[in-house]
């Protein structure tokens, strides 16, 4: 298994070295003759190109080992070129390009410092743009209180019902997290320090903090809120995934009744949930990736 | 998770308890070559992919996403892990054959 890998890797590196020159001579331009816009696109697309050659590399391994080496060495990391990408901001923050740029930063990077940094220059320089509804959507997986703060301004100052929409729903969905890990510490005392550890202390301050009741109550009014005034945004996108976090809440919670799964298993015999009543059931959604 | 996975389905052989998955694996014959392979024994429902019809349903966003019903089928713990998902089913199964 090892030496053919070792091989194709020698090849691909051997055939990057050939093109890196080709292209070198190809483009004359020296670096600082290119606009902070045209770096800034270099650099995004640069990163996507390598992370689809990487993801097809992936797809290829065959086994375990190959593919933990792939992800240790060939990995491309999004750390280093958000680094450059703030650097190119910073410089022309109020430019459609830097937008791009901080856009592309909030989507892709999930480093405290990076994160605020960036939605301290899109709300000083852009925030009635109509271009942030994709960042909202993105950023509703984001624990970090900047993303929290930045949905919050979002909603308040953004003229543009669609960027406005997604703010409530990513609002709610990042309290959802939060309340979560508040009934996780609440269970769990012995676990707040690890939490300030992996999260970051301004993270911890505001779970200490948080009424759990209040917080839920929060998050039904906001997706209450999407529901009642942002129904028809992106043609009822946005109204479809605030009607999934609506049934969670209504019949997923600790307490409710399981709903029935009614479906075929892995061999493609039908089977149901309700079959197995009178047992302790462990449902487990999983993948194998 | 296989291993924990394995271990709790081996030493639950015999009490009413039962480990059900929802896969997420867009290519099912591949899927059952790893099952063979990594010895997984348990039934799952087939979701196609992560925007499956259950996953959907069910609002699943991360995986591995797990849910714990008691023997009535009430939904009593969710993302429990390793040693709280042992305790958790433990648990379940003392108020299960206590009775009612």
């Amino acid at each position: 298994m090892h030496g053919p890998w070792a091989d194709r890797m020698r090849g691909r590196v051997t055939r990057c070295v050939a093109l890196t020159l080709a292209v070198g001579l190809v483009v004359p331009h020296a670096r600082g003759q290119e606009s902070p816009g045209e770096e800034l696109k270099k650099l995004i697309d640069g990163f996507t190109q390598a992370q689809q050659a990487f993801m097809s590399e992936y797809r290829e391994a065959k086994t375990d080992e190959e593919r933990q080496k792939l992800i240790a060495e060939k990995m491309p990391k999004a750390d280093g070129v958000a680094a450059q990408i703030m650097q190119l901001a910073a410089k022309t923050p109020a430019d459609a390009a830097s937008l791009d740029g901080l856009v592309w930063v909030l989507q892709n990077v999930r480093e405290p410092k990076t994160t605020a940094e960036a939605v301290r220059l899109v709300l000083e320089h852009h925030a009635g743009s109509d271009r942030l509804a994709g960042v909202c959507r993105v950023m509703a997986t984001q624990l970090a209180p900047e993303a929290e703060d930045l949905m919050r301004a979002l909603i308040e100052k953004n003229p543009h019902r669609e960027v406005q929409g997604w703010a409530c729903y990513s609002l709610a969905r990042q309290l959802k997290q939060r309340a979560e890990l508040v009934a996780f510490v609440t269970q769990r005392p012995d676990m707040k320090e690890r939490l300030a550890e992996f999260y970051g202390s301004g993270l911890a301050d505001r779970i200490a903090k948080t009424d759990a009741n209040r917080l839920n109550a929060e998050i039904e009014e906001l997706l209450g809120r999407v529901v009642k005034d942002y129904a028809d945004v992106q043609n009822g996108t946005l109204a479809k995934s605030v009607e999934r976090e609506l049934f969670e809440i209504q019949n997923l919670a600790i307490g409710k009744s399981a709903p029935e799964i009614d479906g075929e298993d892995v061999d493609g015999v039908v089977f149901k949930l309700s079959e197995y009543r009178g047992k302790v059931v462990v449902l487990d959604f999983w993948g194998d990736w | 998770m296989y291993p924990h996975e394995r271990s709790l389905v081996q030493r639950l052989a015999n009490k009413p308890f039962a480990l059900l998955g929802i896969n997420s694996d867009p290519d099912r014959e591949k899927l059952k070559e790893t099952m063979k392979e990594k010895g997984i024994t348990w039934r799952s429902w087939y979701d196609q992919n992560t925007s499956g019809p259950i996953a959907t349903q069910w609002n699943v966003h991360g995986w591995p996403t797990i849910y714990v019903l008691d023997a009535k089928g009430v939904i009593r713990y969710k993302n429990v892990r390793e040693r709280e998902l042992d305790e958790a089913v433990d648990k379940l199964l003392a108020e299960a054959e206590g009775g009612e």
